[in-house]
């Protein structure tokens, strides 16, 4: 947890601010870029969506923030120390699968309430607030992806955490779940003044659920990429590549036009 | 037919033990291998049944002889168990320790442990521990390895996630505890199987007939063409082997979790 810098928070100041954040891997003696002088800050009740192809450290960025990778430089500011939640990308891997979903989501939960009663009733409380049809007592090799992945997203809200991370948190349920599970999500989100921090794909996902898109452009070591990342700084802040979402349609279609720009050039 | 194939794939272990026993009892019967290579099941029963009468002598109390061994088995194992985990706790916490201590463990791994037993019988003063150190010897590096391997191919995601969350030390320490599970119950069933066979080795090879011990009993029994006896010295050290390798197998598969197919 090296990679955070406590600051007092203020009413108008982020509960995550991260700063000019560089992250290089070394394999072999030679040192790899994963993404360079990243910046942004995610206020109490709003939700940052990151956006990128395959390759350009999207994951790595959360987990940064998350402080289970060393960063490279850079500054990442958690107000008044603030605890996580976390959806992680491979989520069927984050279940012990000696005990039950509920047991599982207990374990995450279970430092702040005492009464295991308590506990358990908060568990089925956010359950049922996320209009999830899920038995919890279910072991999780018995458990499909989709039904994994929505116990992921339980076990993520059921503590007082005021950041919440998640990895692709809607990529393995159905269209019917995912609609009323979204929707649910982003109220809970709001209603609990959380900071957000959600990686996504689709585009779609994005304009429903997210305030604001980082978008992390190109794949790392491409210099044709690289060129691509001016397109996005002038639209609309210059300062960062941010799309902010009141301009919803014609940002998406920008970022969407940006992507598959990417992929020609990648490709 | 189809109620056959049913019955069979439902009590597959039971069908297949009957099945061996129905072919043991008709080679026996029809003489298709000679009295001298193997016995009847009702002359190894019967040979097991003897056993058990308080005035039969002492190489016919098959049973005796094999609680000595087992005993003897599970001192060993006991033994490996403790400082196996130990040492693979140690070893498996950092990845620079595994690289050093690895070579001299696969390196004493490689030394077939009846070699050391005359070193160990004198270090004992020719007492009964020698067997039961020849047995730690052979096992502890098993056990050692696995637990390392354990330890250093943890889940990365469920151990971030304790991270994450900020799960309290204490419990972060019992749910590792348990995410190793099977490392440890599958280096202790392997530590088991391993247990009897030098077990039984170092018994045919240095206990004198005048011992209890179920390695010596064979031998003997072999010697003087006493096949009832030998098979059912064969037999009750097999089913040992087989119950505790199943009960193993079945904690293991537990902790893992089956899957739904």
């Amino acid at each position: 947890m090296s990679n955070w810098e406590i600051s007092q928070s203020g009413a108008d100041s982020p509960l995550i601010r991260v700063s000019n954040l560089s992250l290089n891997f070394e394999n072999e003696g030679v040192i790899n870029e994963v993404f360079n002088d990243v910046s942004f800050d995610v206020f109490s009740g709003e939700i940052l969506g990151i956006l990128g192809g395959n390759g350009t450290g999207k994951t790595s960025l959360l987990k940064a923030v998350a402080g289970l990778t060393n960063k490279s430089g850079g500054s990442i500011f958690s107000a008044n120390n603030s605890s996580f939640s976390w959806v992680p990308q491979d989520y069927s891997e984050s279940f012990f699968h000696w005990t039950s979903l509920i047991n599982n989501i207990h374990f995450a939960v279970s430092r702040n309430v005492k009464d295991l009663h308590k506990q358990k009733s908060c568990i089925y409380a956010v359950r049922d607030s996320l209009k999830i049809n899920l038995d919890l007592k279910l072991r999780p090799s018995k458990c499909s992806g989709g039904m994994l992945q929505q116990a992921a997203l339980i076990r993520a809200l059921c503590n007082d955490s005021q950041v919440l991370l998640a990895d692709e948190p809607f990529s393995a349920l159905d269209l019917n779940i995912k609609k009323t599970v979204r929707r649910r999500f982003r109220e809970i989100i709001k209603e609990r003044g959380l900071a957000a921090i959600i990686i996504l794909h689709d585009l779609e996902d994005i304009a429903s659920l997210c305030d604001k898109v980082l978008v992390i452009p190109g794949r790392p070591y491409s210099s044709e990429v690289k060129a691509g990342m001016e397109t996005i700084r002038i639209i609309p802040n210059k300062k960062t590549n941010f799309f902010n979402l009141d301009e919803s349609i014609s940002i998406l279609s920008v970022a969407e036009q940006f992507l598959s720009d990417e992929e020609n050039v990648i490709s | 037919m189809l109620l056959i194939i049913k019955i069979v794939s439902k009590y597959q272990i039971a069908v297949t033990f009957l099945a061996m026993l129905l072919g043991w009892f008709l080679i026996a019967k029809l003489g298709l291998i000679g009295p001298t290579l193997i016995a009847s099941p009702e002359e190894v029963f019967n040979a097991i049944l003897d056993g058990f009468d308080a005035d039969a002598p002492k190489s016919q109390r098959i049973h005796i002889h094999a609680i000595h061994t087992i005993q003897r088995a599970l001192q060993g194992w006991g033994y490996s168990i403790f400082f196996g985990l130990s040492l693979g706790f140690f070893v498996g916490f950092s990845r620079k320790l595994y690289n050093i201590a690895e070579p001299i463990i696969e390196f004493s791994r490689s030394i077939p442990p009846i070699l050391i037993f005359p070193l160990l019988l004198v270090a004992n003063n020719y007492g009964h521990s020698a067997y039961t150190w020849t047995i730690a010897f052979g096992c502890i590096p098993v056990m050692t390895l696995t637990v390392a391997q354990g330890l250093s191919n943890l889940n990365r995601t469920r151990v971030d996630l304790l991270s994450v969350y900020d799960v309290s030390s204490l419990r972060r320490v019992a749910l590792t505890s348990l995410e190793m599970a099977p490392s440890i119950i599958l280096g202790a069933r392997l530590c088991l199987s391993l247990a009897i066979i030098i077990a039984v080795v170092s018994e045919m090879v240095f206990t004198p007939r005048s011992g209890f011990a179920i390695g010596a009993l064979a031998r003997d029994a072999e010697i003087e063409f006493n096949t009832p006896v030998f098979y059912s010295s064969l037999l009750s050290i097999g089913v040992f082997g087989y119950t505790t390798n199943t009960l193993f197998r079945k904690l293991e598969e537990w902790f893992k979790g089956k899957p739904n197919s």
